[in-house]
């Protein structure tokens, strides 16, 4: 409407070439959405050490010439997406930050549940495949005992193999993984409340929770960032190669989710986010108790500031349920995923991740703490 | 109105003098001039009575007239009119024209957060009125919009105000829209979450949730009457038979790991005890 002084004609010259820029760059950004590059995911070079229905553990090589040092590191990913996201892409991966710190690293990747394995419980997994992949790993390793790390829900079934199993962790590292769900930090706490959510109904509707029913509550979690935002964002890097492959990298990932056994989902939602059992020491494997207080070993972890999967609330009250002396708790500024493959926690986070276990690799277990009746944790909570 | 008569008053000095003008150019601008004015009076007198949609009406009319004339002092330009009055009137009218267009920005700002309100009354009244008659889904998507109504209420004058920030400061056009982009993604993002954490969008997706599950069992329940039948077995009974065999698988592996290696360890928590709730019962699994 106002007319400029000066040069006339620069204005509309500079609106026709951003608006065409512009335009061409959301024509390319489409494009590649409806047909996505190729893109190599989980590349670090590793071997099956053992093999257990869907299940494989993985075992990494070791990246330079020197031996290992330390008991094992075995990563127990969550159950409902690939564990690859550990290993997304080579200069962000965990595992190779791990191995570059000369640990011996195993990895299980759970595999596809089918129907058949819809009757599977978290005793089945926690119980059964990770105690018997510490077998094949102490096995392969000729260790006595490992540094177990838990991501996200990999986290909580770690804590509870921890719980019922302390004599075979040395360390144990967990990861934005759900412990306690007193917290309105996240809406996941929110809308699972058992007033509005029936899992019964769910799983006995469906059998197996597919991953698509899943994604959907994640997806809306971040309703304009999973839409516009993605779509703004590839048309910002859309003219630097390796950023559109990681951008797709990512996408392969989050559009690659399993269904998860559908008994287990009734009790990981009824048991840890609905009736709260395991951070108040009630939940029941198979009949035993998981005492938190029996989890004596060293521990790190790990919380993302911004995570609005699993919010810092929901993994830190860990910290006080447990017997251990060596207690770690580092934030980071990070989101769920960005803990795993962002830039900061891989320049910041995962060398101290690193030394922290390898400084308690050679160390005796340090004698579990004393505790007050009634503290944190305790049956009473 | 205190812009309208701000910029009346400047340019009706300017304009008196090209009543006279020689340069048939700078007449057309005054014809423009006056032959509109009488059109954004009757727009101000409506917005000056507030009936419903009367800013809305008013900042339609003032964007069409000041195109009109902006074409008109554009057109004058291209001719070679070099009349130090158009050039007066052009400097004017870009100076007063913009504030006048951010001030109508405003009241409509101002004026829309009120109807939104009345929505989110009336959604409310509607909620409270389908409790008792219309199902829980119902109630809930009227909640719902109420909830929403209300957060855009509170939010849209001060996002408008900043939207007219953006477009009055950068002049980069590109980065004005991504500016822009930015501001209400920020926004609508937020006002999601804000909405997504009230019990009415817990209990609205969960009754979204509960119809899509009700939908799905009732085709496959009158699917597998039809196969019944037919007397063809169903998917719950293959579902059945893979469960039992899993269980055996399971139980078989126990026993081997009893054979191939002495007494375990200990004994299997997972054989122990079923898991709970309802499927869970038929669960047998065992760790072997």
């Amino acid at each position: 409407m106002a007319a400029s002084k000066g040069d006339d004609r620069a204005v509309p010259r500079r609106e026709v070439a951003g608006t065409v820029g512009m335009s061409e760059r959301a024509m390319r950004a489409y494009a590649l959405l409806l047909d996505p590059p190729e893109v190599d995911v989980g590349t670090t070079p590793s071997a099956v050490v053992h093999t257990e229905d869907k299940l494989r553990l993985l075992h990494y090589l070791p990246l330079g010439d020197g031996a290992p040092t330390g008991p094992p590191v075995l990563v127990v990913y969550a159950l409902i997406n690939r564990p690859y996201i550990l290993d997304l892409q080579s200069d962000r991966s965990v595992v190779r930050a791990l191995l570059e710190a000369g640990h011996d690293v195993y990895m299980i990747d759970w595999g596809v549940p089918t129907r058949g394995d819809a009757g599977l419980t978290l005793a089945h997994y926690v119980d059964g495949y990770i105690d018997r992949c510490v077998d094949a790993v102490l096995r392969t390793s000729g260790g006595s005992d490992v540094t177990l790390f838990g991501y996200c829900m990999g986290g909580t079934l770690s804590v509870m193999y921890a719980a019922l199993h302390p004599e075979r962790v040395r360390n144990l590292v967990i990861m934005a993984a759900p412990v306690d769900a007193e917290t309105d930090d996240g809406l996941l706490h929110i809308w699972s409340r058992r007033e509005w959510y029936d899992a019964d109904k769910v799983v006995d509707t469906l059998g197996n929770v597919p991953a698509d029913f899943m994604n959907l509550g994640y997806n809306i979690l971040e309703p304009v960032l999973n839409t516009v935002g993605k779509v703004v964002h590839l048309m910002d890097i859309i003219d630097d190669e390796e950023a559109v492959r990681n951008y797709f990298r990512m996408e392969r990932w989050i559009a690659d989710g399993i269904p998860m056994a559908g008994e287990t989902f009734r009790q990981f939602l009824k048991d840890i986010y609905q009736e709260n059992l395991l951070i108040k020491n009630r939940m029941r494997l198979a009949g035993r108790r998981v005492d938190l207080r029996r989890i004596d070993m060293p521990l790190l972890l790990i919380m993302g500031e911004s995570d609005h999967l699993v919010p810092p609330a929901a993994t830190r009250p860990l910290l006080d349920a447990v017997s251990s002396t060596d207690r770690t708790a580092r934030e980071l500024k990070a989101g769920h995923i960005g803990l795993s493959v962002g830039s900061r926690a891989h320049r910041e986070l995962w060398p101290e991740v690193a030394a922290w276990i390898a400084a308690r690799s050679d160390a005796p277990r340090p004698p579990p703490r004393p505790r007050a009746p009634g503290a944190a944790g305790g049956p009473g909570r | 109105m205190e812009a309208w008569f701000a910029l009346s008053e400047e340019m009706g000095k300017q304009l008196s003098g090209m009543a006279r003008a020689p340069d048939k150019a700078v007449r057309d601008v005054f014809q423009t001039w006056t032959g509109l004015s009488a059109e954004m009076s009757r727009g101000m007198l409506e917005a000056m009575g507030a009936s419903p949609g009367g800013y809305a009406g008013v900042v339609r009319a003032w964007s069409e007239w000041s195109d009109r004339v902006s074409e008109r002092l554009s057109s004058a330009q291209a001719a070679g009119s070099d009349s130090s009055g158009l050039r007066d009137l052009q400097e004017t009218w870009s100076r007063t024209s913009a504030r006048v267009g951010a001030l109508l920005s405003r009241q409509l700002a101002m004026g829309v957060p009120d109807q939104v309100e009345r929505v989110a009354k009336a959604a409310e009244v509607a909620a409270r009125a389908a409790g008792p008659v219309a199902g829980r889904g119902a109630r809930d998507s009227a909640e719902l919009s109420a909830t929403v109504a209300r957060y855009w209420a509170e939010h849209y004058g001060k996002m408008m105000e900043s939207t007219q920030g953006i477009l009055g400061e950068e002049a980069d056009p590109m980065a004005k829209a991504r500016k822009v982009n930015d501001l209400w993604s920020d926004f609508t993002s937020d006002m999601m979450k804000q909405v997504m954490r009230t019990p009415a969008f817990s209990r609205w997706m969960g009754s979204v949730r509960d119809a899509d599950l009700d939908a799905i069992k009732r085709t496959r329940e009158s699917f597998e009457e039809g196969l019944r039948g037919w007397g063809l077995p169903t998917r719950s009974d293959v579902e059945e038979v893979q469960r039992t065999l899993k269980d055996l698988q399971m139980e078989v592996r126990s026993l081997r790991s009893m054979v191939d290696g002495g007494t375990p360890r200990r004994r299997s928590a997972a054989r122990r005890a079923p898991a709970k709730g309802r499927a869970g019962r038929r669960a047998k699994g065992t760790k072997g």
